[in-house]
């Protein structure tokens, strides 16, 4: 059985934990009869430590032969009652296997594994040197360390061992850890179900340990167990279903429950946060605050970054082309006001979405967002979608583009998708800009109303198209009654949730700054090429440009609207490259100057002349038709990106083309229907 | 309270039901309402949100 | 449940993205659920979206920040 020092072990044969390759002194070696138990266990487990304080300065470490791994040997001395039958402190008896008294134990630390099914070279080695290869060369027994605080994944392994004829012990460590989560073992339930003596041990604080020598001498004793009984079904998982079963088993027999409680100080919060009245007011006041933050606090640091972009950026950027000879040329136009300006304005949202995440991710930390589920729940569920599809809703008044990744909230694809897609229905703050301009240049001192009735209407496309694409596109998908955990709250961790923002950061800018460049240059090109005139590229009005001659070939779709002239048509292509443009360009096709902030000014006086003409002497239904397009037609370049990223290409293009139809029907609608009454 | 499920709403929702405590026979602590004429339920230390569809498919019995 | 790992694996494939919620709509235990996912990640069967720092050392339980994405790869 032992190998002297001097011969390399055959390389044809499966290694073996009895064959000790002596490498150090004798120390290290508790003889060729002594028998040999195997720690397994994950790594991080403190298996290790465990080692280290069974064997003390008897071991010797190296590179398992003809492998990189590194595998400990050492030898556990532990000192047991004295032996039943000569009742010497050391048998002595001839033969006799009665493990007792002083007994010197062969150590062996195998790599750290997660499961037998080798994923890398040291569960390999490990599986090789645990259950392969003939009976008498294989460890007497092996000591699985279990982590309590992981004792699912622990014990996955262990069902793997159970499936092998190998005597196991499970010892438990970190119990203080699982202690903390308020997690209460029953050691002797967990031990009875799952077959394997299971000791709680300290290695640390060197706790359990002779319990632990203990309970693999009586290992020791007994016979080689039979493996487990596998129940198979026919699925892909049928092997790794039955071990987590098995699991599942042994963790709820030996885990204790908390006990029934009553009534706590957390149940007293939740009265008043899911209470029929009261619910909804706190959690209208928490939409309120988050509604807030992500407009009022976010403004400034975006200003500071637009600030940022068009000052010292711009600037530098055209100076250094100024250096290259390149000032005032069309490529500065491209570079400077076309990709700096669209991937500057990109970064201004990068504050509001930081803010966005951080949020969602205090509320769903704090527990809160449960609570906010259940209050939410029957309103939602009237169009089809959970509470929690509430949260991107009320965002995307803000704006819409941290609406939709708030999308990631709902559990579901299907939900997911379909709240992004209803999420461009929400009227943003850039869009009230607009309307605020054309309802002053209409409406006059009715402006405010009218503007406040855009905002009803937003509300009511939004439950009318989630119903109606709740009962087509997604009709198969259940509404699943309201189960939902609550649980208990805590305050949230900053770090996760800096590292979690960040990376969601992260991602958010990197696919949409390719949209936002891709669609700058086109649009900056088109303007730029000069299709009828004399102008000459990147020098041509507008109007004689690719861009405008396209505006204009457009524009006759909007006749049934009632507002078909280019310079609409243009303002609503701008709108889609960034609703905040629309009013400096609209003033610019007419080569007027943008009106003071909630006026109409000159621009205004155009507006509604070009109206009325174009309405046939119908400017108000016009106007009102106009307002509803706006509102419906699109959301910002920023928006498609973002979509493009959470819900994919396809489902975005669906949301545009969807949207358009929507938009361009009830545009009209409002025009024929209005033209007979205003 | 032993509770006993009546009916399924759905093969899921037992599922759902069951790994969060409510089974067959456990013992469950009604809490308050919730605004949907929901109800929270303690059971085995867990508090679960129940909505009305889900409560109507629920009996209870009374523990003396 | 006679079946944890091919539930995990359907809703995950289904969309569902945290451990949480894996939790609430396959009726198993978290720690049970968390398990069954690390086992998913060794197969190479599913990606973990946030990996090494942000997943504490106290385990995805309350990893809860809008949950540990997870994504399918199959």
């Amino acid at each position: 059985m032992s190998v002297p020092a001097n011969q390399t072990l055959l390389a044809t044969r499966p290694p073996s934990v009895k064959a000790t390759c002596h490498s150090g002194g004798s120390s290290a070696t508790a003889g060729p009869e002594a028998p040999v138990v195997a720690l397994v266990g994950a790594p991080n487990t403190g298996k290790s430590t465990l080692f280290n304080a069974l064997t003390g300065a008897r071991v010797t470490m190296g590179n398992w032969p003809g492998t990189t791994v590194e595998v400990s040997r050492g030898v556990w001395r532990s000192d047991g009652p004295p032996c039943t039958c000569c009742g010497e402190a050391t048998c002595s008896c001839e033969g006799c296997a009665c493990y007792s008294g002083r007994l010197d134990i062969t150590l062996v630390d195998l790599p750290g594994a997660y499961s037998l099914e080798p994923e890398s070279p040291d569960e390999a080695l490990t599986r090789e040197l645990l259950v392969e290869g003939p009976a008498d060369e294989r460890p007497d027994v092996c000591v699985l360390l279990a982590d309590a605080s992981r004792l699912s994944q622990s014990l996955f392994l262990a069902a793997q061992v159970r499936e092998h004829p190998t005597r196991m012990v499970i010892a438990l460590t970190m119990l203080d850890v699982a202690g903390k989560q308020d997690i209460a073992l029953d050691l002797e339930s967990l031990s009875k179900i799952a077959g394997v003596p299971v000791v709680g041990i300290d290695p640390r604080r060197r706790n359990g340990l002779d319990d632990l020598s203990a309970a693999v001498r009586e290992a020791l004793r007994r016979p080689v167990p039979t493996p487990r009984e596998l129940a198979l079904g026919d699925d892909e998982w049928a092997l790794d279903n039955d071990r987590f079963n098995w699991v599942a088993a042994a963790v709820e027999a030996g885990t204790l429950d908390p006990g029934k409680s009553g009534a706590t100080r957390s149940d007293r919060i939740d009265r008043w946060l899911t209470a029929p009245v009261v619910g909804p007011i706190i959690f209208l006041a928490v939409m309120w605050v988050v509604f807030q933050i992500t407009t009022v606090v976010a403004a400034p640091l975006q200003d500071g970054l637009d600030g940022l972009v068009a000052g010292p950026i711009s600037e530098g950027a055209s100076w250094l082309l100024g250096l290259v000879g390149l000032g005032g040329t069309w490529v500065e136009g491209l570079l400077v006001d076309g990709l700096i300006a669209g991937v500057g304005a990109l970064l201004t949202f990068v504050p509001l979405m930081a803010l966005m995440f951080v949020l969602l991710a205090v509320l769903e930390d704090s527990g809160y967002m449960a609570r906010a589920a259940v209050v939410t729940d029957r309103v939602m569920r009237a169009i089809g979608l959970p509470g929690r599809a509430f949260i991107p809703l009320i965002v995307g008044y803000g704006c819409n583009v941290p609406a939709v990744s708030a999308t990631r909230v709902l559990p579901v694809a299907g939900q997911r998708i379909l709240t992004a897609l209803l999420v461009p229905f929400t009227a943003c703050t850039a869009r009230l800009v607009v309307f605020v301009m054309v309802g002053v240049a209409f409406f006059g001192p009715n402006a405010g109303t009218v503007v406040f009735a855009m905002y009803v209407a937003s509300v009511l496309v939004i439950i009318l198209s989630g119903l109606v694409l709740r009962h087509t596109i997604w009709r198969n998908q259940p509404i699943e009654p309201l189960v939902i955990d609550l649980p208990p709250y805590q305050l949230p961790t900053l770090r996760l949730t800096a590292s979690v923002t960040w990376v969601r950061l992260k991602g958010f800018l990197q696919t949409a700054t390719g949209i936002i460049v891709v669609t700058v240059a086109a649009v900056w090109l088109l303007q730029a090429t000069p299709v009828r005139g004399d102008g000459g590229f990147a020098d041509t009005p507008v109007v004689d440009s690719a861009y405008g001659v396209a505006a204009q070939a457009i524009t006759p779709v909007f006749a049934p609207a009632g507002f078909a002239k280019w310079e609409t048509t243009s303002a609503l292509v701008v709108g889609f490259v960034a609703k905040e443009a629309v009013v400096s360009s609209w003033a610019q096709t007419y080569a007027l100057d943008e009106p003071e902030e909630g006026e109409a000014g000159a621009l205004g006086d155009r507006i509604v002349a070009d109206f009325t003409e174009s309405s046939g002497g119908h400017p108000i239904p016009a106007a009102l038709a106009f307002l509803v397009f706006m509102m419906s037609y699109t959301a910002c370049m920023a928006t498609v990106a973002t979509q493009w990223r959470e819900i994919g290409p396809k489902w975005t293009l669906f949301g545009v083309v969807m949207q358009l139809v929507v938009a361009w029907t009830l545009a009209v609608a409002v025009f024929q229907i209005g033209r007979l009454f205003l | 309270m032993p509770l006993v499920l009546q009916d399924a709403t759905g093969a899921g929702t037992i599922r759902r039901l069951a790994a969060l405590g409510l089974r067959r026979g456990a013992e469950v602590t009604l809490l308050h309402n919730t605004s949907g004429g929901g109800r929270v339920a303690l059971v085995g230390g867990t508090r679960v949100a129940l909505g009305p569809g889900v409560l109507k498919q629920v009996q209870v019995e009374v523990a003396s | 449940m006679t079946t944890p790992v091919t539930a995990v694996l359907t809703e995950i494939e289904a969309g569902v993205r945290s451990v949480p919620d894996l939790v609430s709509r396959t009726g198993l235990a978290p720690d049970l659920v968390r398990a069954v996912t690390d086992r998913l990640v060794r197969a190479g069967r599913v990606k973990p979206l946030v990996v090494s720092s942000a997943c504490a050392p106290t385990g995805c339980r309350d990893c809860a920040a809008s949950g540990c994405p997870l994504s399918s790869v199959a």
